[in-house]
């Protein structure tokens, strides 16, 4: 076995009903940023819960992050974070949001002109923006590591990012959100989770 | 491994059952939160390889890694095998056969698996226009100065091979 240091600070809250306990780990004095998707959690009931958790947070939205997170959405995303002075981000989401909302946490923090930098010369983010999630879509276990996968249409590009200050700082994995996911995004949830394992393994 | 296999037909058939939607979940996370991969290479050819097909053609990420997976463990088997017959035997009980044919085995129930759970494992399954797909691939990596695999072993040329037997 080789030499290895390991350090994972993402909390962990997992089970039944646990997304009303985003009310204790959200900064009280933080000006949210909620990211999400397609819209989904608007109609299976986690959009309810996760606002009425921040009932008392300053919190504005973001949604509209496609699968495969776009560069051209999350850079209008930035925008928001740096005319708002959002100090937090929330993912609420599978993969796609969470990896969008890492790039947002290096990008709110990048001194350079261009953010795609990042993903192109493997700039490694020491300390992002603080974010929390709420998974929504069991499959890629971004919602406890520091790596991320952005898309770039204009250029047919999909790249990745990471570093030590990508963790997210809590994830809340409630498995009745599954309850409403179509049998297609099950089917590559356990694919992606099983190749994960199989890319680690075959070595 | 054993616990997605045992559970993605409870998950698939009810996912309102919350003891293998719990399973499912959590399996998913330990599957890539750094613990498995320390103290040995990543490999993760497979999804660069993936990520490709899901730039140029809008696959969805989990059936790319499906469609790359059995041609990577292919082509690479010589360097893979023995692994290949040790998660044969561990994950799919295949207990008969040289380490070769266990390896081989391996990789055939792993197919089977993903075409079991609805997902198509050829890149012809999902678009017509895959010709000089892997020349495109080849390039894009050649001019990345990108190499794949746990030993950086994984030329651009290589990645075209593996991309061509995928189609």
């Amino acid at each position: 076995m080789n030499n290895f240091e390991f350090k994972n600070p993402t909390k962990i809250i997992f089970g039944k009903d646990t997304i009303a306990k985003l009310e204790s780990e959200i900064p009280a004095d933080a000006k949210v940023l909620l990211l999400y998707g397609g819209g989904s959690i608007k109609k299976n009931g986690i959009y309810e819960q996760v606002t009425k958790a921040l009932a008392n947070v300053d919190v504005i939205e973001f949604g509209g992050i496609p699968a495969n997170p776009e560069y051209a959405v999350l850079m209008n995303a930035l925008q928001i974070i740096k005319d708002e002075n959002i100090t937090y981000l929330l993912a609420v989401g599978g993969g796609s949001v969470i990896d969008g909302t890492k790039f947002l946490s290096a990008a709110a923090v990048y001194e350079g002109d261009t953010p795609w930098d990042i993903l192109t010369k493997t700039i490694r983010t020491q300390k992002g923006m603080p974010f929390g999630t709420v998974l929504t879509l069991p499959a890629t276990g971004s919602e406890m590591n520091s790596g991320a996968v952005i898309t770039r249409a204009e250029t047919k590009e999909k790249l990745a990012m990471g570093g030590p200050g990508l963790f997210p700082e809590f994830s809340i994995l409630d498995p009745q959100v599954i309850s409403s996911i179509p049998e297609r995004q099950l089917a590559n949830g356990i694919t992606d989770a099983f190749t994960h394992v199989l890319e680690q393994y075959m070595t | 491994m054993q616990t997605l296999v045992e559970v993605a037909p409870k998950v698939l058939k009810d996912p309102t059952d919350y003891t293998p939607a719990a399973d499912f979940m959590w399996s998913c996370t330990m599957a890539l939160n750094g613990l498995i991969q320390k103290g040995v290479p990543g490999d993760w050819a497979v999804h660069m390889m993936g990520h490709e097909l899901t730039a140029l053609f809008g696959i969805d990420h989990a059936r790319t890694l499906a469609v790359i997976a059995p041609s990577h463990y292919k082509y690479n088997f010589e360097a893979k095998k023995e692994k290949l017959a040790q998660y044969g035997e561990r994950v799919w009980n295949i207990s008969e056969g040289s380490i070769d044919d266990k390896a081989y085995a391996a990789i055939e129930k792993t197919e089977a698996f993903f075409h079991k759970l609805g997902i198509d494992t050829k890149l012809s399954d999902y678009t017509k226009d895959y010709d000089g797909t892997a020349e495109e691939i080849a390039k894009r990596f050649t001019d990345r100065g990108w190499k794949l695999g746990e030993r950086q072993a994984l030329m651009p040329e290589d990645a075209q091979k593996i991309v061509k037997m995928a189609y």
